[in-house]
C-alpha cells in the first residue's frame, strides 16, 4: 500500500485508528504482537567471542600438546613438564586474544544509529497527549512533532504546521525539508513522510505511525548490517588455510616421531616429550598476534593517508581489488559547481556576460540553496545557480516569497517552486533537460514568448549534447504565469521554456595519475553516476579511466539479462543515469564473474551495494550514517586516489604478510632438528621446550612485526592484481623456509654451535648429561642463541623478495631495528638473568661464544644474497 | 484456478494486513473470498464481527465476498469450515506475538492438518516500499503450476516483478575454483529460464538469479535484507529433525527476521 498517497481519514482507517490515536489496551495488543519501537542489535558477548578462539585449529593442537605435558608430568613426575604445560596454555590465550582482537569489530557506528531514536516520545492515546518511552510505541499511534524532536518512528503526516526535517541521518542532505500532509501519488522523497532517526527542524505537527522497530527505514538498515553475515575475507581463509596445513603437518611429524622414539627403545614419557617438542616447534605460535599487530599498523597508515579502515582483515582485500565501481560526482570531480556557459533565446553564451532575465530569477528562486551574508550554502549546483543567479540579478530578484514548493526527486529529475510578489505568481521549474523539455510548450525568446516547434527543439537538444559532450551537468529552466487558485496536479504542465545552463564540475587534480596508476596495476575502473551519459563519457576521457567506453543507461541496465550484463562489463564501459539499484546488479554481475569489487557510495539506498561488494568504500564528508555503517572503509576526504593509495597498501600489507611468514617458517626446522638429533642419535636435547617457545613468543615477535610495516615496493602497482585462488603460503614459500634459510640454520644451531659447546666442555658422543648439568645448560643456550643471532640476520633477508637488501638500504626500515634491538635484550635476560636462568634452563655464555655467532649470520645474509642474485639474472 | 478461497481473520490488525493477500488471490483467480471468524471464547464477539466485516466491505469492490462466524475451538472449526465450503486455498495470518514458534502455533498446525492449499501470511507493515516479489527455489526444486498461478496473482494485482532466487548449498563455497563457481550459478540460472519465460509470456516482469551459500534461510534472509522485495513466497518444506535441531526452525528464522511479508505456501494435499 502507498500510505504516502491515501487522505488522512484512509489513512487512519488503514491503520485500524482514529484521530483521537489508539486506546491503550489496544496499543498494549499491538505491542505485545509487533514487539518494541527497538532496532534489534544482534550483540554476541565478548567473553563468547573470545572463548570461540580457544577452539580455532591452532588452540585445539595446543590444548592437544599441553594434554600430553601434563600426563608426562603426571606419570612421570617430572615438575619441569608443569611449566611446559602452563606456557603452552598461556600461549593459546595470547593466540585467542590477537585472533578475537582481529575478530572484534567496532560497534560504535552502530550505537551512533541507536543514538538517533529518542528516548521519550509523545502521543495521542485515547484522545489525551501523553508523554511515554519511544519503545513503546506502535504501529497506528500518533505521534506529536515539535521543534528539536527527534522523529521515534516512521510515521505518515495527518498535520502539520510549517513542519520541516532534517534528514541527513538518512539523505546526508542537511538542509531542511519541509514536510505537508496532504497526499502524495509520485516521488521517492514523499513530503507527507517523516523517518525515525531524523530531526524536527521547524515548525510541528502530528503523524500515524506505520512502521516501528527494524522496520523503520533505519532500522531496516541496522538489520541489513547485521543479517548480512559477512563470507570470511580471502586473508582470513589464508590465514585458516596456513593454519590448517600448519597442524596437520605437526600432527604427522609429531605421530611419526613418537612411534619412532618408541622403536628405536625409547620409553613412553620420553617418546611423548619428543612428541611434544616436535608439535610445539612446528606450530608457528607468533603467526596470529604477527598478523593482527600487522594489520592494525595498516590500518593506521591508512587512516593517515585518509582512509579508515572498519574490519581489519579488509585491508587485505583492498589489495586484491580487480575492479573499482566509483561515483563520479565528489570522487572523481571536486563537486564544486560553476555555472559556465547558458544558453538563452536559442544563443549560448558566457554565463558571466548574461544579462538579467527569466532565467537568471529563475535560478535564484527556484533554488534551496541558502544565502548567509555573503556565503552560499546547499547542494554543489544549486549554489553554484544561486551565485550566478545573484551576480546577474542583483537586488532585482527581492520581494519574491515562496509559497509552495514540489520537491526534487531522483525519479522526477526535477523541482518546481511558485513564488509570489504582490499580485503576481509564478511557477518555477529546473531539473534534467529532456525531462524540463517535454514539459514545455513554448518558449522565452529575447522579447516575447512563442511555441516550441521541433525545430527549437533540436537545436536545443543539440545544445544539450553539445554541453554534456564537454563535460558539464546541464540544467534546464521554465516558468508559468499562474491565475488565481491553482491544484499540484498537472502544475508541471504547459511550460515556457527558458532556456539552459551548463555547469562544470572539474576532476580532482590527483585523480589523472591514479587513474594511470589503476591501469598499470591492472584495476578496471567503472563509473556509476546519475549524470548524463555525455557527461559521464567526458569526464571519463579527462581522467584517462577511457576514451571511448561504451555507456550504458540505467533504464538500458534495466533490460539486460545477467549474460548480456556479464559480456558488457567485460569491455571499457560507465553506467550513467543510475540508480543504487543499478548498482547492486553491477556489483553482484562482477563478483559473479569472478572480480574483487570495491565500490563506492554515500546515499542511504548504497548500504545493499556496499554491503554486497568485497570492499564497500563510503563517503566521509559527504556520506550518511548509515553508509559509514554498511562499508568496509571510509574516505575521508570522498577522493578516488584515497581509494587508489588505499589499495596500494594493501597489496604491501599481503607482501608484508607473505614476508613475516617466510621468517616465522624459517626457524621451524632449526627448532625441530634438535627432536631429531636427540631421538636418532641420542645425544642430549640440544633445545628444550621452553626454550623454543621463548623463540617463538619471544625474540621473534619483534622482527616479525616490524617486518609488517614495510613500505610498499617501489613495483607494487606494476603487477597485476593477484589472481583469485593464489595461495598466500606457496611451495617456492617453504621450500626457501624450510630448505633453504631453515635448513642453513637448524645446521649452524644444533649441529655447530651446541657440539661446539660441549666438545669444549669435554663431552664425548654417548656420554649422558643431567638437565641440569652446567654444560648442558650452557650448551642448549648456544643453541637458542645460535638460532636467535641467526635469526636477526634472516629478518633482513626477508625484507626483500628479489632486490639486494644493500639497494633497499639495510637501515631503512626503523622498526626492524627497534625489533632487533628487543629481540637483542630479550636473549640477554635469557641468558644472563638468573631468574630468567631458572625459568628458561639457561647458562651464561662467554663472549667468545657470540662472536663464533656472528659469521655464521654473516654467511647466511651472504648466501641470501647470491640466491637474489641469481633470481634477478635469471628474470633479467 | 482456487475457486473458494478461506481466509480466518480475528481482532488483531496482523490478521486484517495477511486477509489483503488473500484478496490479492482471489481477485486474480476470480473466486470466492470467505472471510471467517472462529469466535472461541478468548475474543469480544463485537470485535470479531466487525473485523470480518471489515475485511468484506473493503474487497467487496474487487472480489465476491462474503463473512461467516464459527463459534468453537479455533482449530477443529477452521478445519471443519474448509471442509464444509470445499475451499481451495486456506490463507492465515502467522502470529508476530515474541517467542511464537510456527511449527506448534495455529497457522503451523493448520499448514500441516488442512486437505486443501494453505497460505500462511506473515504481515511485515502496511506500506510496500519494495518493487520485488522473491521466489527462493532450492537447488533441486522446481516451480510448479500451482505455485506459478498463484505468483501470477500475487505479482499482477500487486504489479510486482519477480525474482528467482535459486539457491545452491555448498559447504565453504568461498574455498572453490572460480571457474566452478560460476558454472554452478549460470547452470542453476539457465534451469530457471522456461519459468522465466513462461512468466514473461503472462506478462510479468521476471528475471532469475542464482546464488551459492553455506545456508539457504540465510540467503533469503540477506536477499530479503536487500530492501528490494515487497514479498517473499516460500514452499514449505517437509521438517528435516536434524537439521532443525541444529539450526532452528528455517521459518521460524525467516518470519523473524525477514522484513517483508513472508508467506508460506503449502500446496494441497
Amino acid at each position: 500500500m502507498k500510505i504516502w498517497a491515501l487522505k488522512k481519514e484512509d489513512v487512519l482507517q488503514e491503520l485500524k485508528t482514529s484521530e483521537k490515536g489508539l486506546t491503550e489496551g489496544e496499543a498494549k495488543k499491538r505491542l505485545r504482537d509487533d514487539g518494541e519501537n527497538v532496532i534489534p542489535q544482534k550483540k554476541k558477548s565478548n567473553i563468547l567471542k573470545f572463548a570461540y578462539q580457544l577452539g580455532n585449529w591452532f588452540a585445539i593442537l595446543l590444548w592437544f600438546a599441553a594434554g600430553l605435558a601434563w600426563y608426562v608430568r603426571w606419570s612421570a613426575n617430572d615438575p619441569s613438564m608443569a611449566n611446559i604445560t602452563y606456557a603452552i596454555i598461556g600461549v593459546i590465550f595470547f593466540n585467542a586474544f590477537f585472533a578475537f582482537l582481529q575478530e572484534y569489530r567496532a560497534e560504535k557506528a552502530f550505537e551512533a544509529l541507536e543514538k538517533m531514536i529518542p528516548h521519550d516520545a509523545f502521543v495521542i492515546r485515547d484522545g489525551e497527549e501523553t508523554k511515554i518511552s519511544a519503545k513503546f510505541i506502535v504501529v497506528g499511534d500518533l505521534i506529536v512533532l515539535k521543534e528539536g524532536m527527534n522523529v521515534p518512528a516512521d510515521a505518515r503526516l495527518i498535520k502539520s504546521v510549517d513542519l520541516a526535517v532534517d534528514n541527513s541521518a538518512l539523505t546526508g542532505e542537511s538542509e531542511p525539508k519541509p514536510r505537508k500532509e496532504e497526499p502524495e501519488e509520485e516521488g521517492e522523497d514523499h513530503a507527507n513522510i517523516v523517518y525515525s532517526g531524523t530531526t524536527v527542524t521547524r515548525g510541528h505537527g502530528t503523524g500515524v505511525v506505520f512502521a516501528t522497530g527494524a522496520s523503520t527505514e533505519f532500522g531496516k538498515i541496522a538489520h541489513l548490517s547485521q543479517e548480512v553475515g559477512e563470507a570470511p575475507t580471502p586473508l582470513q581463509r589464508e590465514i585458516t588455510y596456513v593454519i590448517r596445513i600448519n597442524t596437520i603437518i605437526s600432527i604427522i611429524f609429531g605421530v611419526t616421531f613418537f612411534f619412532a622414539g618408541r622403536a628405536i627403545g625409547i620409553d613412553t614419557n620420553h617418546s611423548f616429550i619428543f612428541a611434544i617438542g616436535i608439535i610445539a616447534a612446528n606450530i608457528p605460535e607468533g603467526l596470529l598476534p604477527t598478523v593482527t599487530l600487522s594489520l592494525s599498523m595498516g590500518t593506521q597508515r591508512m587512516a593517515k593517508k585518509n582512509a579508515i579502515i572498519k574490519r581489519l582483515s579488509s585491508i587485505e582485500t583492498l589489495g586484491s581489488a580487480t575492479v573499482i565501481c566509483t561515483d563520479k560526482t565528489g570522487t572523481i570531480t571536486l563537486n564544486k559547481m560553476s555555472l559556465e556557459h547558458v544558453y538563452i533565446a536559442n544563443k549560448s553564451i558566457d554565463a558571466k556576460k548574461a544579462k538579467p532575465g527569466e532565467m537568471a530569477l529563475a535560478a535564484i528562486l527556484c533554488n534551496n540553496a541558502k544565502i548567509d551574508k555573503e556565503k552560499v550554502t546547499g547542494d554543489p549546483t544549486e549554489t553554484a545557480l544561486m551565485r550566478w543567479g545573484k551576480k546577474i540579478m542583483g537586488d532585482e530578484s527581492e520581494g519574491w516569497e515562496r509559497i509552495d514548493e514540489i520537491a526534487f526527486s531522483s525519479e522526477r529529475k526535477m523541482m518546481s517552486t511558485v513564488n509570489k510578489k504582490k499580485d503576481i505568481t509564478m511557477l518555477y521549474t529546473k531539473g534534467a533537460p529532456e525531462v524540463v523539455l517535454e514539459k514545455c510548450k513554448q518558449i522565452a525568446q529575447e522579447k516575447d514568448v512563442v511555441a516550441l516547434n521541433d525545430k527549437d527543439k533540436k537545436k536545443i537538444e543539440d545544445k544539450i549534447s553539445d554541453y554534456a559532450g564537454k563535460g558539464m551537468r546541464v540544467m534546464a529552466f521554465a516558468e508559468k504565469k499562474l491565475k488565481g487558485k491553482y491544484s499540484k496536479e498537472n502544475l508541471e504542465e504547459d511550460l515556457v521554456f527558458l532556456g539552459l545552463g551548463a555547469l562544470r564540475d572539474p576532476p580532482r587534480p590527483d585523480v589523472p595519475d591514479a587513474v594511470k596508476e589503476c591501469k598499470r596495476a591492472g584495476l578496471k575502473i567503472i563509473i556509476i553516476t546519475g549524470d548524463n551519459p555525455l557527461t559521464a563519457k567526458a569526464i571519463a576521457s579527462d581522467v584517462g579511466i577511457s576514451d571511448n567506453p561504451q555507456v550504458i543507461t540505467g533504464k538500458e541496465l534495466e533490460k539486460m539479462k545477467k549474460k548480456e550484463l556479464e559480456k558488457v562489463l567485460e569491455k571499457e564501459v560507465i553506467f550513467a543515469r543510475s540508480s543504487p539499484e543499478h548498482k547492486l546488479k553491477i556489483v553482484q554481475a562482477l563478483k559473479d564473474m569472478g572480480e574483487t569489487v570495491a565500490v563506492t557510495g554515500d546515499g542511504v539506498n548504497d548500504a545493499p551495494a556496499l554491503k554486497e561488494a568485497d570492499i564497500g568504500v563510503a563517503m566521509g564528508k559527504g556520506g550518511t550514517d548509515v553508509a559509514r555503517e554498511s562499508a568496509d572503509m571510509i574516505l575521508i576526504d570522498d577522493n578516488f586516489a584515497t581509494i587508489v593509495s588505499a589499495i596500494k597498501e594493501g597489496r604491501a600489507v599481503f607482501d608484508n604478510i607473505r614476508r613475516f611468514i617466510t621468517y616465522i617458517f624459517s626457524h621451524l626446522l632449526p627448532e625441530m632438528l634438535p627432536f631429531i638429533l636427540f631421538v636418532l642419535f641420542k645425544i642430549p636435547l640440544p633445545l628444550t621446550v621452553i626454550q623454543l617457545l621463548s623463540i617463538d613468543l619471544g625474540t621473534d615477535m619483534g622482527p616479525a612485526i616490524a617486518l609488517g610495516a614495510e613500505k610498499p615496493e617501489p613495483d607494487v602497482m606494476d603487477r597485476k592484481p593477484r589472481p583469485r585462488g593464489e595461495r598466500i603460503l606457496t611451495v617456492p614459500m617453504l621450500l626457501k623456509s624450510y630448505m633453504f634459510l631453515g635448513l642453513f640454520e637448524a645446521f649452524a644451531s644444533s649441529v655447530v654451535a651446541f657440539f661446539y659447546v660441549l666438545s669444549k666442555g669435554g663431552w664425548s658422543f654417548g656420554t649422558n648429561l643431567a638437565a641440569t648439568d652446567p654444560l648442558y645448560l650452557k650448551a642448549t643456550t648456544m643453541t637458542l642463541a645460535a638460532i636467535v643471532v641467526i635469526q636477526r640476520a634472516n629478518s633482513f633477508t626477508c625484507r626483500t623478495t628479489r632486490e639486494s637488501l644493500f639497494k633497499a638500504g639495510v637501515f631503512t626500515n626503523k622498526y626492524l631495528l627497534i625489533g632487533i634491538g628487543i629481540s637483542i635484550t630479550i636473549i640477554m635476560l635469557i641468558v644472563y638473568a638468573p631468574p630468567a636462568q631458572r625459568i628458561f634452563g639457561t647458562a651464561p655464555l662467554d663472549v667468545s661464544d657470540w662472536i663464533i655467532l656472528l659469521p655464521m649470520a654473516a654467511f647466511l645474509l651472504g648466501a641470501d644474497e647470491f640466491r637474489k642474485w641469481i633470481i634477478r639474472r635469471r628474470n633479467a | 484456478m482456487y475457486k473458494k478461497i478461506l481466509v480466518a481473520v480475528n481482532d488483531s490488525f496482523n490478521s486484517e494486513l495477511a486477509a489483503r493477500h488473500a484478496v490479492a488471490i482471489a481477485a486474480s483467480s476470480n473466486g470466492e473470498l470467505i472471510v471467517l471468524g472462529v469466535d472461541d471464547g478468548g475474543i469480544i464477539p463485537d470485535d470479531l464481527s466487525s473485523a470480518v466485516d471489515r475485511v468484506v466491505n473493503r474487497s467487496k469492490n474487487i472480489v465476491n465476498a462474503r463473512g461467516i462466524i464459527r463459534k468453537g475451538e479455533f482449530f477443529k472449526t477452521t478445519l471443519a469450515t474448509v471442509y464444509a465450503e470445499h475451499a481451495d486455498l486456506l490463507v492465515i495470518a502467522i502470529s508476530r506475538r515474541r517467542g511464537t514458534q510456527f511449527i506448534g502455533s495455529k497457522a503451523g498446525k493448520l499448514m500441516q492438518k488442512a486437505s486443501c492449499s494453505v497460505l500462511a501470511v506473515m504481515a511485515k507493515g502496511i506500506t510496500i516500499k519494495g518493487t520485488g516479489l522473491l521466489l527462493p527455489i532450492k537447488q533441486d526444486q522446481s516451480v510448479n503450476e500451482e505455485q506459478i498461478l498463484l505468483i501470477e496473482g500475487l505479482a499482477k494485482f500487486y504489479n510486482l516483478s519477480v525474482e528467482l532466487l535459486k539457491i545452491i548449498e555448498q559447504r565453504r563455497w568461498y574455498n572453490l575454483p572460480w571457474e566452478r563457481l560460476y558454472k554452478l550459478r549460470s547452470g542453476g540460472e539457465d534451469s530457471m529460464l522456461p519459468f522465466i519465460k513462461e512468466m514473461k509470456e503472462k506478462g510479468i516482469e521476471a528475471d532469475t538469479r542464482a546464488v551459492i551459500a553455506e545456508n539457504r534461510t540465510k540467503a533469503i534472509i540477506k536477499e530479503i535484507a536487500i530492501g528490494k522485495h515487497s514479498m517473499v513466497l516460500i514452499k514449505a518444506d517437509i521438517i528435516n529433525l536434524l537439521k532443525e535441531f541444529v539450526f532452528g526452525n528455517p521459518v521460524d528464522q525467516i518470519i523473524s527476521k525477514g522484513l517483508c511479508d513472508v508467506l508460506i505456501w503449502r500446496p494441497a494435499r
